[in-house]
């Protein structure tokens, strides 16, 4: 399961990185946010 | 006597005792989550995280070690006055945070050691801006995507959760938590020691130890992992207790889906070469499960502390060395 759930995430990474460090900044920083938001709009419910 | 000898030695030792509290101060991380969630008392988690710590010598590179070494200034101007100078101020900054019981970051403070005695030593021109900005993004992404990978985990072990009885859950967990915590104490001490093994094996290339290519002998690698597992051992009970319990309240499976995400990341930085901080990213792996619960399941005071403390840490550090660096330069 845990592998199911990480391989595809650093996956995804390495070929962000591949592309330019400014494209996984700005990818991972816009990712984590957005995952926040929706966090917190499910757990306040 | 060899007065030059004895100065490349006291600040190999130096190095060594950095490492030692590098294991301390940050190893710590490694067993918080796994004492957090009961499955091993204190003192058997610092024993597995150590013994971890050392293992990770085996097998998983040096591309940190080359990044420290040669990535982030020009070996050119190193000489011992400077690695002296970088040491003294990651030293002082670590262990000002340690008494505040902030959990900051070994890593970065070593890094800003090297660019304040740089910056004093030759100017700005030495600084290698592309080994210095993967380093700096990393601060950012390393804890970020500690965070996104155990939100995703934990969420994904809630759906398994749905499916099986919960105290058969935990239990399974509880053995898994081993793995997961072993894990991160392999990352936590591969990434961690190379950046020793790398301020140790730049002092020597620089002062003609080493012949003419530059490498990290063996003898580097194994001091350095057995530098920081007997860090780990001796403890570090402050932080411990800032990370694993007063940022939020974990089960076995979310100790498990902390230490599993941040282990992956620690690991995936330290074979693309990026010194990052272990610190830093179990901290977002624990924010992470932790907000998947509720995000005021997450004390943020706590959070927000560790953050200006991360902010903090390279400019305050660089200002140590670069003060060490111009007294010893006197001399």
């Amino acid at each position: 399961m845990a592998a199911l759930v990480l391989t595809p995430i650093f996956f995804a990474l390495k070929l962000l990185l591949d592309a330019g460090l400014g494209v996984v900044f700005g990818t991972v920083i816009v990712a984590g946010l957005l995952l926040g938001y929706l966090l917190r709009q499910e757990t306040t419910r | 006597m060899d007065w030059e000898l004895l100065l490349v030695i006291f600040i190999v030792a130096l190095a060594l005792g950095f490492d030692f509290i590098n294991g301390f101060h940050d190893a710590a991380n490694s067993v918080a989550t796994i004492v957090s969630t009961r499955v091993l008392t204190p003192t058997q988690a610092v024993i597995w995280a150590a013994f971890f710590n050392f293992v990770a010598a085996f097998g998983l590179g040096i591309h940190v070690a080359n990044t420290i070494g040669k990535g982030i200034i020009e070996t050119s101007i190193v000489d011992e006055k400077l690695i002296l100078a970088a040491l003294v101020g990651a030293i002082v900054w670590d262990i000002i945070t340690w008494r505040v019981g902030l959990p900051t970051s070994s890593s970065h403070a070593l890094i800003g050691g090297l660019i304040g005695a740089a910056l004093v030593s030759a100017g700005p021109d030495v600084i290698i801006k592309e080994g210095v900005e993967r380093t700096s993004a990393f601060i950012v992404i390393s804890p970020m995507v500690g965070f996104i990978a155990a939100v995703f985990l934990a969420l994904a072990l809630m759906r398994l959760y749905a499916r099986i009885a919960p105290s058969t859950a935990q239990g399974v967990f509880r053995r898994l938590q081993l793995l997961s915590a072993a894990a991160y104490s392999l990352g936590h001490g591969t990434n961690d020691a190379q950046k020793t093994m790398g301020i140790i094996a730049v002092l020597l290339f620089t002062t003609g130890h080493l012949g003419g290519e530059f490498h990290v002998p063996i003898w580097v690698i194994l001091s350095a992992h057995a530098a920081i597992a007997a860090g780990t051992l001796a403890g570090g009970w402050r932080i411990v207790r800032t990370m694993g319990l007063r940022i939020t309240k974990l089960e076995p499976s979310d100790g498990f889906a902390a230490e599993a995400s941040s282990a992956a990341a620690i690991l995936f930085a330290t074979q693309v070469g990026i010194p990052v901080s272990t610190t830093q990213t179990i901290a977002g792996g624990i924010i992470g499960v932790g907000s998947t619960k509720r995000l005021s399941a997450v004390r943020w005071g706590v959070a927000i502390n560790i953050v200006i403390a991360w902010v903090l840490t390279i400019p305050a550090s660089a200002a140590v060395a670069a003060l060490t660096f111009a007294i010893v330069d006197e001399f």
